[in-house]
């Protein structure tokens, strides 16, 4: 009787011990991003993970396993993808720096598992016809900025590398979409936001940029990566690597020059016009900014935001970005996509490295 | 939509585009258009014409003369900003008490309340957020059998600190007919109460109907947490002067009531399972007119009721909240002190007596959903989607109208749930069972609500 009672206890030890590596895949993937489209459109461009979306690469993917991939868009951002993530609402998603790191020093359990974006550029754009010409002049003025998002600590770097603070101006927390109704009726007298939307609305006439990212060597870009919810990962690792691969290739397919005009018309679908994206990336490389490699710049980058976030007092806690990031999803899928030397790698100093042989992520 | 600067630069833009297209569509030679290249001639197919042009200004004109033509004769206009909302409750019940007065009822079916509100800013402050603001809002209880249409709240506010930023503390003014800032149960909306009725004891002891005065509402050391731009203020206060003699109706004594309430709050980040654990303290002091029996004129004549006096009439509550979504905990306890005169004391002869009554109330709840996420229901979608949720929930509600007496609690237990199907409406069930200490009688009796708003 004792024997048998071990064996059975051995049996459901050993069952419940191999239960996470034969888990059931789930039905749904929920994939988050954070913002939507011009109008709050479930349409977004300026990453390969929206032309993933765009094309459906995912859906593909799991389309014969029945797992149907739920995309959410955030018009609140990196703030409501942190409430989704700690509500268990969520699996994975895009996520900017400052929003992750305020997350993660916050308790969620997250990694980052792939880059999709470095070197961000930030402007900052004012009413047309404000008075207003440079970033001293914002002294005093209301300026609206996306608290808790990378606009926050973009804001915070630029402001600093130009002699101001936050508390020079009179800072105005408003989503992207609430703030360029509000540049238009000239409710606040500047915005700092990021990406094309700046362009778009100079197009409009309701705005002109008097500070753009492009040309501030001094300030860090903003990075973003994409995260993953530790619960999902680690019971779903084939399914994580498998998203990673589509988004490895999506990657490859955004970055390449020859497909560029195509990628920003899929972009410009969001609303924001195809002529704000081509100038957004006017002078910048592609293969660059868009890059899915983890490499040194990526973990610098986001070593440096931790560190500012923190400066900042926009978080109480420290990070450990060396344990947060887990390159191997995105090690796994450049070797067996054959793309390890697809895309340059940096240095911590943001210098190109040089390419002698195949280089571990 | 475009601003009016940006019509006239839209408009200027156009007529550029229109000259520089008159100029570049001078006819070509054979030879040269055979000779360009074909990304030439794919860049020249992409260049707008002289028609494509006029068909936007036509577009524009087009658009133009809707605006304004829906402006004039369809739009609802008003002197300042207007916000219009409305709160719709139809019910429907079971008793298991036979109705008075009817033939074996023991169901009913109504409207219970139906309220329509306009809000807005008098004048908005574009520099600080010290906005002046007001709020009427009117409310038919046709159940109630009182008059058809009742004002609710007439109030402006205006808010003395600059709001424009999270960590900015708040300080606002209201002053008017309004809501009485005392505990939880009586000062929380329909969109949140989960259960149909109040507890007993907002009724029982006057918190339900507005006052009219002066509040002050603030809060100091708000706490920010970026990750998720929560803001939770570590101490919350209220102070307030009222008239003390409920809605619509002028003040009937000099004596005006005061109301205080401290919330603190225990600082915690978004992820911290102390989030919004909250502890409150409210005191509320009030005096009533105490009346007596006046003889009449003359000795056959029936004796009519005088005031002959102010009684006290003191109000004080403890509350704990604990809303850490999915579940929720509110308690509360409140304490009346109300002097009276017995219905028999006469002006000449009367003593005045103070009566002391107690209720307390807890609310435990779970949601299944995402309906109080705000971040999660902020959603870019092409279709009008909203998060379904349920919220089950229990009450325990015991009421005391007397301490000093012995089993005379009035206790009423409800399960419920609540099922919120779109952004404004909810379906409410409700199970109450009433225990009637004094009497030794319980009874049974269910609800159903639909609640809708806009």
């Amino acid at each position: 009787m004792k024997n048998r009672i071990i064996k059975i206890a051995t049996l459901a030890l050993a069952t419940a011990a191999l239960g996470g590596a034969y888990a059931e895949n789930p039905k749904v993937i929920r994939f988050g991003y954070p913002g939507t489209g011009t109008g709050g459109r479930p349409y977004v461009g300026g990453s390969f993970v929206a032309y993933a979306r765009a094309a459906g690469l995912l859906e593909q993917e799991f389309k014969n396993d029945g797992i149907k991939v739920d995309w959410t868009f955030f018009k609140l951002a990196g703030p409501a993808i942190n409430e989704a993530f700690a509500n268990k609402l969520l699996d994975i998603s895009l996520l900017g720096d400052q929003a992750a790191i305020a997350g993660k020093a916050g308790g969620l359990n997250t990694k980052i598992i792939l880059a999709t974006g470095v070197r961000g550029v930030t402007y900052v754009v004012v009413p047309s016809d404000s008075p207003i010409q440079s970033l001293q002049d914002l002294k005093g003025k209301r300026v609206a900025l996306f608290r808790g998002t990378a606009i926050q600590l973009a804001a915070n770097r630029i402001l600093e590398a130009n002699g101001l603070s936050e508390k020079d101006i009179r800072s105005v927390n408003m989503d992207g979409l609430a703030a360029q109704a509000a540049l238009a009726s000239k409710d606040i007298d500047a915005l700092f936001t990021i990406g094309s939307g700046a362009l778009q609305q100079q197009d409009q006439g309701i705005g002109r940029i008097i500070y753009s990212g492009k040309q501030d060597d001094r300030v860090t870009g903003y990075a973003s990566g994409l995260v993953v919810d530790g619960d999902f990962e680690k019971n779903n690792p084939q399914i994580v690597q498998r998203i990673v691969n589509v988004l490895v290739k999506a990657a490859q397919w955004s970055t390449d020059d020859k497909n560029r005009e195509a990628l920003l018309q899929s972009w410009a679908k969001s609303g924001t016009s195809y002529s704000a994206f081509k100038r957004d990336l006017e002078g910048q490389d592609l293969q660059a900014i868009l890059s899915p490699v983890i490499d040194d710049y990526f973990r610098a980058t986001w070593k440096k935001a931790v560190f500012d976030v923190k400066r900042f007092k926009f978080i109480r806690n420290d990070v450990n970005v060396d344990e947060w990031i887990e390159p191997k999803y995105a090690r796994n899928a450049l070797h067996s996509l054959n793309l390890e030397n697809n895309w340059v790698r940096y240095a911590a100093d943001g210098k190109p490295l040089q390419v002698t042989a195949v280089q571990e992520p | 939509m475009l601003s009016r600067n940006a019509y006239f630069r839209l408009a200027a833009m156009l007529t550029l585009a229109a000259i520089s297209a008159r100029s570049e569509s001078k006819p070509d030679t054979a030879s040269a258009i055979a000779a360009r290249t074909d990304t030439t001639a794919a860049a020249e197919e992409q260049k707008a014409s002289v028609a494509d042009v006029q068909g936007v200004q036509t577009d524009l004109e087009n658009y133009k003369f809707q605006v304004q033509r829906d402006r004039d004769l369809k739009t609802a206009q008003s002197t300042r900003s207007l916000l219009v909302t409305g709160v719709v409750q139809g019910r429907g019940g079971w008793t298991e008490a036979r109705a008075a007065g009817a033939y074996h009822k023991h169901t009913a079916g109504e409207v219970a309340t139906a309220l329509v509100g306009f809000s807005g800013n008098l004048y908005r402050d574009y520099r600080d957020a010290r906005n002046l603001t007001y709020a009427l809002r009117f409310v038919a209880a046709p159940s109630g059998g009182s008059a058809p249409v009742n004002l609710l709240d007439a109030t402006v506010g205006y808010s003395l600190l600059r709001s424009l930023a999270l960590e900015d503390q708040r300080l606002d003014v209201s002053f008017g007919q309004q809501q009485l800032p005392f505990g939880l149960e009586a000062q929380t909306t329909d969109e949140f109460k989960p259960v149909i009725t109040n507890a007993q004891f907002v009724g029982a002891l006057g918190l339900g109907p507005r006052q009219i005065g002066l509040i002050v509402r603030g809060d100091f050391l708000p706490r920010v947490d970026y990750g998720y731009n929560y803001r939770a203020p570590i101490i919350q206060y209220v102070l307030g002067v009222v008239n003390g003699n409920g809605q619509n109706a002028t003040d009937d004594n000099d004596a005006k009531d005061v109301i205080g309430r401290l919330v603190l709050t225990i600082p915690s980040d978004y992820n911290s399972w102390l989030r919004q654990f909250a502890v409150g303290a409210t005191y509320y002091r009030g005096w009533a007119n105490l009346s007596a029996l006046k003889p009449g004129a003359t000795p056959a004549a029936a004796a009519t009721p005088a005031v002959v006096s102010l009684g006290d009439k003191i109000r004080t509550g403890v509350d704990v909240y604990y809303n850490h979504h999915p579940f929720g905990l509110n308690y509360e306890w409140v304490l009346g002190e109300d002097q009276f005169n017995p219905a028999t004391a006469t002006v000449s002869n009367y003593t005045t007596g103070v009566r002391k009554s107690n209720g307390q109330v807890l609310t435990l709840f779970y949601n299944f959903g995402e309906q109080f996420l705000r971040g999660y229901r902020a959603q870019g979608r092409y279709d009008d989607w909203w998060p379904k949720s349920l919220q089950p929930f229990l009450r325990i509600d015991r009421w005391d109208p007397d301490i000093r007496a012995e089993n005379n609690e009035l206790d009423v237990y409800t399960a419920g749930v609540n099922f919120f199907f779109a952004e404004t409406s909810k379906l409410q069930f409700n199970y109450n069972r009433r225990v009637d200490n004094a009497k030794g009688a319980k009874l049974d009796d269910a609800q159903g609500q639909i609640q809708f708003g806009f």
